[in-house]
C-alpha cells in the first residue's frame, strides 16, 4: 500500500482536534466579550500589560495631584481673603492717621485719643486676621503645631518652615505665606507700627508723619504678598486643570489597551460561530459514510 | 501424478485460510475504535507439496493449497517512537502551561485590585498626610494601606506555597505511577516472551504493553527499544527503567515545603544507585521545573518586592520626624513577603515632617507640622528604579514566560495531534479497506467452495457413471 493511508480514526483524531481549536477560539471570543476586556492576563500581551499597569499608577498619581491642588487652593484662598481684609483695615488705619495729623476740630487731644482707641481695635483685627487658620493651622505660621502665628504682643509664634503641595511630578507650589515678608520685622512690623501709631496719637503727634510713611510701606508689602498669593493660586489651578485633563487622557489610554473593540469582537464572534457551525456540519457529513453504507 | 483427492484438500485449505482471514477482518472491524490497537493482517502463502527438493523425491511438484503463515501486527516502529517523544514533550508543555495559568491567577495583574494598585494607594495616602500632617485620620489611612500591601504580598506568597505543595503531591503520585506502570510492562514482557516461545500470537499483548510504554513516555519522556524476543526495554535519559523482565524504581527526594526547597531541591532519582534520573521531558520534568524553578522564582520575586518596599520606605521614613518631633523609626519590619509587617501602630509616630523641631527662645523645642517627608515618601511612586517599577518588571517577566510557554504548548499540541493522526493512519483500522478485504475473502471462500463441489461432481461422474 503506497501513498497516504487515511483511516476513520485518523480522520476522527484530526477532525476532533480541529473542532477543539474551533470551540476554544469561540470560547475565547465569548470570554472577551462578556468581560469587556481583551487584556485579562499579563501573558495576553506583556507589553500592553506593563503599559496598563503604568497607566493605572499614573492615574492614581494624577488624581492625587488634583486633590493636592484642591487642598493648596484652600490654603491660598484663605490667605487671600485674610490679606484682602488686612489691606482694608490698613487703609482705614491710614485714614485715621491722616485725620489725627490734621488740625482743626479733629486736632484736639480728645479726638486723637478716640482715634487711638480705634487704632487699637484695628491692631486687634489685623492680629486676628494674621492668625487666620485653615484646617486648624495658622496660614502665616509656617509649620508650627500651635494654633496661632502671632502672640498678643505681636511677636511671631510660628516657625520658618514652608508648606508645599506637590501638584505634578516635578512641581511643588508653596501654599503658605512667609509671615516676615508680609508683616515686616522690627519697629516697622505691622503690629509694632500700629502700637506705635496708637501711642504717638496719644503722646507725640509729631511722629505721625513718619508713621504714615511706614504704614504706606507696610500696606504696599501686604498688597505685594496678595498679588503673589493670586499668582500662586492661578498656577495651582492651571496645574490642576492639566492633571484633570491628563486623567481623562490616561483613562482613555487604559481603555484602549485593556478594553475590547466591541464591533470588532462581535464580528469576530459571528465569524467564529459560523466557522464552528460549518466545521460541525462538515464533520457530520464527512465522518458518517463508509463503504458499509453502500454494500448490500 | 497428483493424487485423486488432492484437489479437495487444496480447496479445503483455501476454505480454512479464507475463513481465518475473514475472522481477522472481523477482529479489525471490532477494534476499529480501540485506543492503541494496531490493525492485523493474515499473511497467506501457498503450500508447496514438496518443500525441499531432493534428488529422489517423487510426487509432482506444484502448489497444493494455501495457509495462513502468520498474523502480522501492522505498526510503524518509527511513528510509535515519534508519538512517544512528542507526547512526552506535549505533557511537559501542558504541565508548564497549567503552572503559569495558576501563577498568573495568583499575580492577578493588570487589575484594579492587584498589588500594583494597592502600592499606588499607599503612595497616595502619603500625599494626604503631606497635605494634612496634623490629621490622625490621614495618618491612619497610611498605616492601614501599608498593612494591605504587606498582607497582599503575604497572601500571594501563601498561595504560591500551597500551589507548591499541591504540585509536589502530584509529582509523588506520578513517580509512583511510573513505578507501577514499569512493573506492568515487565509483566507483559515476560508473558510476551513466553508466548512467543510457544508460537502463540502476541499482537494484543504487544498493543496493550505499548500503551503502557506510551504512558511512561508521557510521564517521563522515556524511549523504548524493542528486542528480538518481542520484549521491549524502556529507557529514561539512557538509563534502563525496564530491561526485559527487570525493573528499576524511581523515588522522589527533597524538601516538602517551598521554604525548604532552596537548600534541598526536589530530585527524582534511581532508588538503587541514588543517581539523578535526569528526566527532561514529560509531566514529571514539568513538575520538577515547577517545583524547583518556576514557583520558587515567583516567590523570590515577591520577596524582592517586599524587601525593596521595606528598604525604600524605611530609609526615607527614618529621615523624618513624627508628630512629637522624634526622629522616625522603621515603618516596616521584615524583609520577605511573608515577614513584611507594619511596625508602627500609633499613627502619630508616622514621620511626616522633614524638618527637626524648632528650638524656642526658652530652650524648649516644638515639633513642626511639616509634610515634606511624607511628600518624599509619596514621591517613591515616581522613582525609576522604585518598587513600582520592580513590580511591573516582575509581572512582565511572568507574562513573557507564560506567553512563551502558551505558544510552545499550542504548537506542540498541533505537532502531537498530527503525528498521532499519522500513526492512526498507519496502524489504525480503515473500514473501507476492511470491507474490501471482507468481500475479497468472501468471494475467495465462495470460489473455493465451488471448486470443492466441482471436484465432487467430477468424482461423481467417475464413481457413479462408470459403475456399469
Amino acid at each position: 500500500m503506497s501513498g497516504i493511508r487515511v483511516t476513520e480514526r485518523s480522520l476522527a483524531t484530526s477532525v476532533l482536534a480541529g473542532l477543539q481549536s474551533n470551540i476554544q477560539k469561540l470560547g475565547d471570543v465569548q470570554n472577551r466579550l462578556s468581560s469587556g476586556k481583551q487584556l485579562q492576563r499579563a501573558s495576553d500581551s506583556p507589553g500592553d500589560a506593563v503599559m496598563a499597569m503604568q497607566y493605572r499608577s499614573d492615574l492614581t498619581n494624577l488624581q492625587q495631584y488634583s486633590r493636592n491642588a484642591d487642598d493648596g487652593n484652600g490654603w491660598l484662598s484663605t490667605t487671600d481673603s485674610a490679606l484682602t481684609s488686612m489691606v482694608d483695615e490698613m487703609s482705614r488705619a491710614k485714614e485715621l492717621v491722616l485725620s489725627g495729623m490734621s488740625t482743626g476740630s479733629f486736632g484736639t487731644q480728645d479726638s486723637r485719643n478716640a482715634i487711638a482707641d480705634e487704632m487699637d481695635n484695628i491692631r486687634e483685627s489685623v492680629l486676628s486676621l494674621a492668625n487666620t487658620t485653615y484646617l486648624d493651622r495658622p496660614v502665616f505660621g509656617g509649620t508650627t503645631q500651635g494654633s496661632i502665628a502671632f502672640n498678643e504682643d505681636g511677636t511671631y509664634a510660628g516657625d520658618n518652615g514652608t508648606v508645599e503641595r506637590t501638584v505634578s511630578a516635578n512641581t511643588k507650589v508653596r501654599v503658605d505665606t512667609d509671615a516676615t515678608s508680609v508683616f515686616g520685622s522690627g519697629s516697622t512690623q505691622v503690629f509694632n507700627l500700629l502700637t506705635k501709631i496708637s501711642s504717638d496719637l496719644r503722646n507725640d503727634p509729631t511722629q505721625l508723619t513718619g508713621d504714615l510713611d511706614n504704614l504706606n510701606k507696610a500696606t504696599t508689602t501686604v498688597q505685594a504678598a496678595l498679588s503673589s498669593v493670586g499668582a500662586r493660586s492661578n498656577r495651582l489651578s492651571q496645574l490642576q486643570n492639566y492633571a484633570d485633563s491628563r486623567v481623562v487622557d490616561i483613562t482613555n489610554q487604559v481603555s484602549s489597551v485593556e478594553d475590547i473593540d466591541l464591533p470588532k469582537t462581535i464580528t469576530e464572534l459571528t465569524l467564529q460561530q459560523t466557522a464552528y457551525q460549518a466545521a460541525l456540519a462538515a464533520t457530520a457529513k464527512v465522518v458518517q459514510p463508509s463503504l458499509v453504507d453502500f454494500l448490500r | 501424478m497428483s493424487s485423486t483427492f488432492s484437489g479437495l484438500s487444496t480447496a479445503l485449505s483455501a476454505l480454512y485460510a479464507q475463513r481465518r482471514a475473514l475472522d481477522i477482518t472481523g477482529n479489525n472491524i471490532a477494534n476499529a475504535n480501540t485506543e492503541g490497537y494496531s490493525r492485523q493482517r493474515a499473511e497467506l502463502s501457498e503450500i508447496d507439496s514438496v518443500r525441499v527438493p531432493a534428488m529422489y523425491s517423487t510426487g509432482s511438484p506444484g502448489p497444493s493449497g494455501v495457509e495462513v503463515t502468520s498474523v502480522t501486527r501492522l505498526h510503524d516502529e518509527f511513528l510509535d517512537s515519534r508519538v512517544r517523544a512528542e507526547r512526552g514533550l506535549n505533557s511537559y508543555l501542558a504541565g508548564q502551561k497549567a503552572t503559569y495559568d495558576n501563577v498568573e491567577q495568583i499575580v492577578n495583574e493588570p487589575s484594579d485590585t492587584g498589588i500594583q494598585s494597592q502600592i499606588a494607594d499607599l503612595w497616595s495616602a502619603f500625599h494626604d498626610v503631606a497635605n494634612r500632617p496634623n490629621d490622625l485620620a490621614a495618618r491612619n489611612v497610611v498605616l492601614s494601606r501599608a498593612g494591605t500591601v504587606a498582607d497582599s504580598l503575604a497572601t500571594a506568597h501563601g498561595d504560591l506555597e500551597s500551589l507548591w505543595s499541591d504540585n509536589r503531591e502530584q509529582l509523588a503520585t506520578r513517580v509512583n505511577e511510573v513505578n507501577t506502570t514499569a512493573d506492568s510492562i515487565a509483566d507483559y514482557n515476560s508473558r510476551i516472551a513466553a508466548a512467543k516461545q510457544s508460537g502463540v500470537n502476541t499482537n494484543e499483548l504487544e498493543d496493550q504493553r505499548d500503551q503502557l510504554v506510551l504512558h511512561i513516555s508521557e510521564l517521563t519522556g522515556a524511549t523504548a527499544r524493542p528486542r528480538d524476543n518481542g520484549t521491549v526495554d524502556v529507557l529514561i535519559s539512557g538509563s534502563p527503567l525496564v530491561s526485559g523482565v527487570d525493573v528499576r524504581k524511581l523515588e522522589l527526594v527533597g524538601a516538602t515545603s517551598l521554604a525548604g526547597q532552596g537548600s534541598d531541591p526536589e530530585i527524582v532519582r534511581w532508588s538503587d544507585t541514588h543517581l539523578n534520573s535526569s528526566i527532561t521531558s514529560g509531566s514529571i520534568a514539568s513538575s520538577l521545573e515547577t517545583l524547583n524553578s518556576t514557583l520558587p522564582g515567583t516567590a523570590d520575586g515577591y520577596d524582592a518586592i517586599a524587601q525593596q518596599i521595606a528598604t525604600t520606605v524605611n530609609t526615607q521614613h527614618d529621615k523624618g520626624y513624627d508628630l512629637a518631633g522624634n526622629p522616625g523609626t522603621d515603618l516596616f519590619t521584615g524583609t520577605t513577603a511573608t515577614t513584611l509587617k507594619v511596625a508602627i501602630t500609633d499613627p502619630s509616630l508616622l514621620a511626616a515632617s522633614g524638618t527637626p523641631p524648632t528650638t524656642n527662645a526658652d530652650g524648649t523645642t516644638s515639633p513642626t507640622l511639616d509634610g515634606s517627608n511624607a511628600d518624599a515618601l509619596a514621591a517613591i511612586a515616581k522613582q525609576t528604579n522604585g518598587p513600582d517599577a520592580t513590580y511591573r518588571g516582575f509581572v512582565t517577566g511572568i507574562g513573557v514566560a507564560a506567553q512563551t510557554v502558551n505558544r510552545r504548548a499550542d504548537i506542540q499540541n498541533t505537532v502531537t495531534s498530527d503525528i498521532e493522526s499519522d500513526r492512526e493512519a498507519a496502524s489504525g483500522v480503515s473500514l473501507d479497506e476492511e470491507m474490501t478485504n471482507m468481500i475479497q475473502y468472501q468471494r475467495a471462500y465462495q470460489a473455493a467452495a465451488k471448486v470443492m463441489s466441482t471436484i465432487d461432481s467430477t468424482l461423481d461422474t467417475l464413481v457413479n457413471t462408470m459403475k456399469r
